[in-house]
């Protein structure tokens, strides 16, 4: 089952279109890392998911019930948000902050419901402080224990990463695993953090412009970004042409100055190939490719150019 | 509705400010009672019981700042993002509703709490009443005064959650609650009608009696001139208060609930 399934969506504010006809899917139990730049549309598309935001036009699905046309009030007491900064009272203990949201959604036994959660997010129960004396990364981790309120099965969390240190990081990171693991919840976390995320993150979509660019799966991003052969050829396109004939099996790439990265082939594999083909080399190296690099590179894909997808969706450009 | 009436109760009791603004009223009432009992000011008395120095002046400038505090973005609608996020459609309309509805409740305790230290206070200066007025006209004057609040009340819940700016929402709740924005207006209609060749002061004549801030003065007066119609609008105050309060409350409640709901919260 899909929760979340978007088509068309787009918004616009004023002059700027901020989301562009998105159609994205997550499905039951991914944790769905959304990357882009500032100001990309990653903050308004989650906006938009949980109803924050109106659509100008297309329509969310949640839960896979197409009823009403798109997102049913049942579908958003099903979600928890952590969008931009944490809303919390500064004014109140974080207790009595989880307290609050816990009885604004009717729940019963609030004090225990927001002592689990504090507990489940590193936060001291007893802690007596005022919420404005917390730290950024305190603030981060109760903005999450309030999107936890009312045990949602989908959490929209908009750069949970900001402002947390190595070990709040870490412990972030590890809570979302053991939310998805334990409690089945579906997560869906926008971050800037790319190597925090490449390490939960067990889907990926990549939005550019307001755009879906990309959406493939943790596996195919480390097919994508994993051991890859650099050769220069003395004659590139004829080179091209007859590595093509003798590799099939091997993914081509041009590098901006004239080189090409060669995917799934081993370097002696692709070392014979040029030998037997007469192909005259200059260079010949072993590369890993960045994850980083990836992403950046598939963030610059301009409005226009057509979305890159997984092979479940069809394969690479 | 009553869960975030719950919830907001809870923010408000587990906050400084509500305490804060209520040992300021406390000041307010016991420093002028002190100052009478150990001034010599000579034989004081007051002529009715809500006539009093200790009643309740400017309790619609302290329930309409209540209202704002309550409402401002800065203590409330970022944390409302979280629980609208949870929310379907019509249950955010009620969210905003009930803004206006816990904002209204708390005017009405707020101006209860005012009064019962009023009485503590008038027992602790020791000045008599000459009229003390039988308890159905106390109460019912302290719901006309919760009646010409509950307009600035509600009207600051909007402007909160339509501006999302809290200075202004503080400004507004201050400059509305005190009579200055209608008094402002009243002013600016004045001159149009000398510009258009008529008199000087007949609009805010006709005008004036049915404005709020006009009604709260009288309500302010006491039971005696709340009742009666012995003024120039020859209506007691408290027909013109459910005359005019009442629908211009309801009317922002509902302008909110349907209005701010639709708006994007972020």
């Amino acid at each position: 089952m899909n929760v979340i399934e978007t088509h068309g969506l787009t918004k616009r504010y004023r002059r700027k279109l901020a989301v562009d006809s998105l159609d994205m899917t997550v499905a039951a139990g991914d944790i769905y890392g959304f990357v882009g730049k500032n100001g990309s549309g990653k903050s308004t598309t989650m906006k938009m998911v949980c109803g924050l935001a109106r659509p100008t036009s297309g329509e969310v699905v949640l839960f896979g019930d197409p009823e009403n046309g798109g997102a049913t009030p049942q579908g958003f007491s099903r979600i928890g948000a952590l969008i931009e900064s944490p809303g919390v009272l500064a004014s109140l203990t974080a207790r009595d902050n989880l307290v609050a949201k816990a009885l604004a959604l009717g729940m019963t036994h609030a004090g225990d419901v927001a002592d689990d959660l504090l507990a489940l997010v590193g936060l001291d129960p007893r802690d007596r402080r005022r919420v404005k004396a917390y730290s950024l990364g305190m603030r981060q981790r109760l903005g999450l224990a309030l999107a936890l309120v009312g045990a949602p099965d989908l959490l929209l969390l908009d750069e949970p990463f900001n402002g947390l240190d190595p070990e709040a990081t870490r412990a972030m990171r590890l809570a979302l695993v053991r939310l998805n693991h334990e409690r089945g919840v579906t997560i869906m976390i926008s971050s800037h953090v790319l190597d925090q995320l490449d390490r939960v993150a067990t889907r990926f979509g990549v939005i550019s412009d307001g755009r879906l660019t990309a959406e493939f799966t943790d596996a195919e991003l480390h097919e994508r970004c994993g051991s890859s052969v650099r050769v220069r050829l003395a004659s590139p396109e004829r080179g091209l042409a007859l590595l093509e004939q003798a590799l099939p099996q091997a993914t081509f790439r041009a590098e901006p100055d004239g080189a090409l990265v060669v995917a799934g082939v081993a370097l002696e594999e692709l070392s014979a190939a040029c030998f037997q083909a007469g192909i005259e080399v200059r260079e010949l190296s072993q590369q890993e490719r960045d994850i980083e690099e990836y992403f950046v590179e598939l963030m610059g894909v301009q409005r226009g150019q057509a979305p890159l997808h997984g092979k479940k969706d069809g394969g690479e450009r | 509705m009553i869960a975030l009436l719950r919830s907001d109760a809870h923010r408000v009791l587990h906050g400084r400010w509500v305490w804060a603004l209520a040992a300021a009223v406390a000041v307010l009432t016991f420093a002028p009672a002190l100052l009478m009992r150990w001034t010599n000011m000579g034989p004081v008395t007051f002529d009715t019981l809500t006539g009093s120095a200790l009643s309740l002046g400017g309790i619609e400038v302290i329930t309409a700042v209540m209202a704002a505090i309550v409402c401002c973005d800065r203590t409330d609608l970022g944390f409302g993002r979280s629980i609208l996020s949870s929310l379907g459609t019509r249950a955010r309309r009620v969210w905003f509703a009930e803004k206006c509805v816990f904002s209204l409740l708390l005017a009405a305790v707020t101006i209860l709490f005012a009064f019962a230290l009023g009485l503590l206070g008038w027992a602790v200066s020791g000045v008599p009443v000459l009229t003390v007025e039988p308890a159905w006209q106390v109460a019912a004057w302290l719901g006309c005064t919760w009646l010409v609040s509950a307009p600035y009340v509600v009207l600051t819940v909007l402007v909160a959650h339509l501006t999302r700016a809290e200075g202004v929402t503080m400004g507004f709740a201050a400059l509305a609650a005190a009579g200055l924005l209608e008094a402002g207006l009243l002013v600016g209609l004045d001159l149009l009608c000398v510009l258009a060749g008529g008199e000087f002061l007949a609009l805010s004549a006709s005008v004036g009696p049915w404005l709020p801030a006009e009604i709260a003065a009288a309500v302010g007066d006491g039971a005696a001139a709340t009742f009666s119609a012995e003024n120039a609008a020859s209506l007691a105050p408290a027909i013109r208060a459910l005359v005019v309060c009442l629908p211009l409350a309801v009317a922002a409640t509902a302008a909110d609930a349907l209005l701010a709901s639709r708006r994007d919260v972020a």
